[in-house]
């Protein structure tokens, strides 16, 4: 691989990785502060990046990742409510969870493949971001480093709400010990919904940004959903630090498999799992396993 | 006594079916037990280990590709040669994940598991000399010798599924009544003891893990032949699911999970054929059980089965075989 090569490849896989920390990173929260897992999360990427895709027209770029980002919300708070119609026992058995979200997965990418024909589609670059510029001999493509950038703001946000803010302390708290958090006189259940929408939210978002990527299609559902598990797992089950080293680390390995090894690109992700979870089980930033 | 007269009930009535159905039906049926075979491996490790596997399709999958190779590509005409083999291979793809995974916890598991089985699938759909999205086309099914039997017709296909069934419901009784069923309760009880009982946890786990892999391994052998085609479908999350589905639709008891596969496998015959949007269907089955699900619904089903009903926590079940 010659050394330009090298460097676009970083580039991609950087890029990717930090959109994937998006759509980690509200999985990650809602099993860290609900306990709950939310297989939902893939086909809801699917349905925004359908719904950023059809708002397609050059120029309307913001509008379409913000209605992507609404589509993300709203379908995140149906599973919140759906799962409220019996919490006391969802929220404690991660079966039910898995089962339930499951299915609404399949619900939702069903209605995908009825309104958008089930064909692939995608979103034209933004023109302020569109072609690529070259940079000491290599060439770079703009958008995906724009996209990029974009996701590394969002995640500086996400820190910021996380860690400076009365809300972020709440879901610290909740993280570490629900019970303690309701002694103290504060409700986790708004606390809960709140989580659910913000994560359906960065779903949105990166489905909205990955969209002139990755574009909307048919199985992404999965797709999408296997590299968030992996960042999970990697990076330590709700843990935020864990899931944005893990998101580059996963980026990286899916760019590079898929430049080295075009028809075997899987390899490169099978064995990054392998050798993190024999070397940590509880993954990078996670708790050891009592 | 009445879980044994409803053990014997259902063994009647599955080998009469040949003699009550038409061609078409005895089909489905024979898919239903593969569906049952393929519930036993999901049932291993959940029932027995409380681990839940989202990624059992992987085996299967895996499996019935081998299977399909075998007669395409390897010149294999004997089904038991092909069964052996596709084990082999599926149970040297199950080694590393099972040495990953035993060491998670539960909720890791299930992710990991999943994660691998889609690797393998997308894998599967771009490798084109595995067919790539249109799958292995040309599956003959395999000479039965030293059986005197010919596995092209469908009564001598039903009857061979269903002693593989029975074979691999004698498996799992034996081994959840041995000592090491014993250490593997053990260890879901409480990990923590058994290790410092002196076990190697993760070496029984392990040893679990491909068990069921073997079990769903038999039955993707099984799929691959009663289709006579191989598809990347074979290893797709729904598969596991449904393995899942299954189990948690059976509660405790093993028989009842044949009753339920088969009874499923009707169901979604039925279905796909009144609407395209099945998936849709099957989504919301998935919704309705999971909202329904209980102890309360699991104490419904041990007293309607005659079992008994040991007090254990959510996802917790009693020992049962």
């Amino acid at each position: 691989m010659a050394p330009d090569q090298v460097v676009l490849q970083l580039t991609i896989g950087t890029s990717f990785g930090l959109l994937l920390f998006l759509l980690a990173s509200g999985f990650t929260l809602t099993f860290g502060l609900a306990r709950y897992v939310n297989l939902t999360h893939g086909a809801v990427f699917l349905v925004a990046a359908y719904v950023a895709t059809s708002l397609a027209k050059q120029g309307q770029f913001v509008l379409a990742v913000l209605a992507a980002a609404g589509t993300g919300l709203g379908l995140s708070m149906v599973v919140y409510l759906v799962s409220r119609l019996r919490w006391s026992k969802l929220g404690a058995d991660h079966l039910s969870q898995v089962l339930l979200t499951f299915g609404a997965l399949l619900v939702f990418a069903e209605l995908a493949r009825v309104a958008w024909d089930g064909l692939p589609r995608s979103l034209p670059e933004p023109r302020f971001a569109s072609g690529s510029f070259v940079l000491a001999g290599v060439s770079f493509p703009r958008y995906r480093l724009y996209m990029g950038a974009v996701a590394l703001v969002l995640a500086a946000a996400l820190w910021w709400l996380q860690e400076r803010t009365t809300f972020g302390a709440l879901v610290r708290a909740g993280v570490d010990d629900r019970d303690m958090l309701e002694a103290t006189g504060s409700a986790a259940k708004p606390l809960f919904a709140a989580v659910f929408g913000l994560s359906g939210c960065l779903a949105g978002l990166a489905a909205g940004l990955g969209a002139p990527v990755i574009g909307a299609s048919m199985g992404q559902e999965f797709t999408v959903l296997v590299l968030a598990f992996v960042v999970v797992v990697l990076g330590g089950p709700g843990n935020l630090t864990g899931a944005f080293v893990a998101s580059l680390a996963v980026g990286l390995a899916d760019a590079f498999g898929k430049a080295l090894l075009p028809t075997f690109a899987e390899f490169t992700m099978m064995g990054l799992v392998v050798v993190v979870l024999a070397w940590r089980p509880a993954g990078l930033f996670g708790a050891p396993q009592t | 006594m009445r879980r044994h007269l409803a053990l014997l009930a259902i063994g009647i009535a599955l080998v009469a079916v040949p003699f009550a159905t038409d061609g078409f039906h005895l089909v489905l049926v024979t898919r239903g037990l593969v569906w049952a075979i393929f519930a036993l491996s999901v049932w291993l490790p959940l029932r027995v280990l409380n681990l839940p596997s989202f990624g059992h399709a992987a085996f299967f999958g895996v499996a019935a590709y081998s299977a399909g190779l075998a007669v395409t590509r390897w010149g294999i005409h004997n089904i038991f040669v092909a069964v052996g083999v596709s084990v082999a291979i599926t149970c040297l793809v199950a080694l590393p994940i099972g040495v990953i995974a035993s060491r998670l916890n539960s909720v890791s598991f299930l992710l990991i598991t999943l994660a691998f089985a889609e690797m393998l699938r997308s894998l599967a759909l771009r490798w084109r000399e595995l067919g790539g999205s249109d799958g292995l086309v040309g599956v003959i099914r395999p000479r039965a010798w030293p059986l005197p039997v010919n596995l092209t017709e469908p009564v001598a296909y039903f009857y061979l599924t269903l002693s593989v069934l029975a074979v691999c419901v004698l498996v799992l009784v034996v081994l959840t009544r041995s000592p090491a069923g014993g250490v593997l309760v053990g260890i879901r009880e409480g990990e923590g003891r058994m290790r410092a009982l002196g076990y190697r946890v993760p070496a029984y786990k392990t040893f679990a893990f491909l068990v069921s892999a073997a079990i769903a391994a038999t039955a993707g052998v099984l799929q691959a032949y009663l289709n006579r085609f191989v598809s990347p479908e074979e290893l797709s999350a729904l598969v596991s699911a449904r393995g899942l589905l299954i189990v948690v639709l059976a509660g405790t008891q093993l028989w009842a999970s044949v009753a339920v596969a088969v009874a499923l496998t009707v169901g979604e015959d039925q279905l796909s054929s009144q609407t395209q949007h099945w998936l849709a269907v099957i989504g919301l089955i998935f919704v309705v059980v999971a909202l329904l699900r209980g102890d309360d619904g699991r104490r419904v089903w041990a007293r309607l089965a005659g079992g008994r009903w040991h007090r254990g926590e959510a996802g917790r079940p009693a020992e049962e075989t």
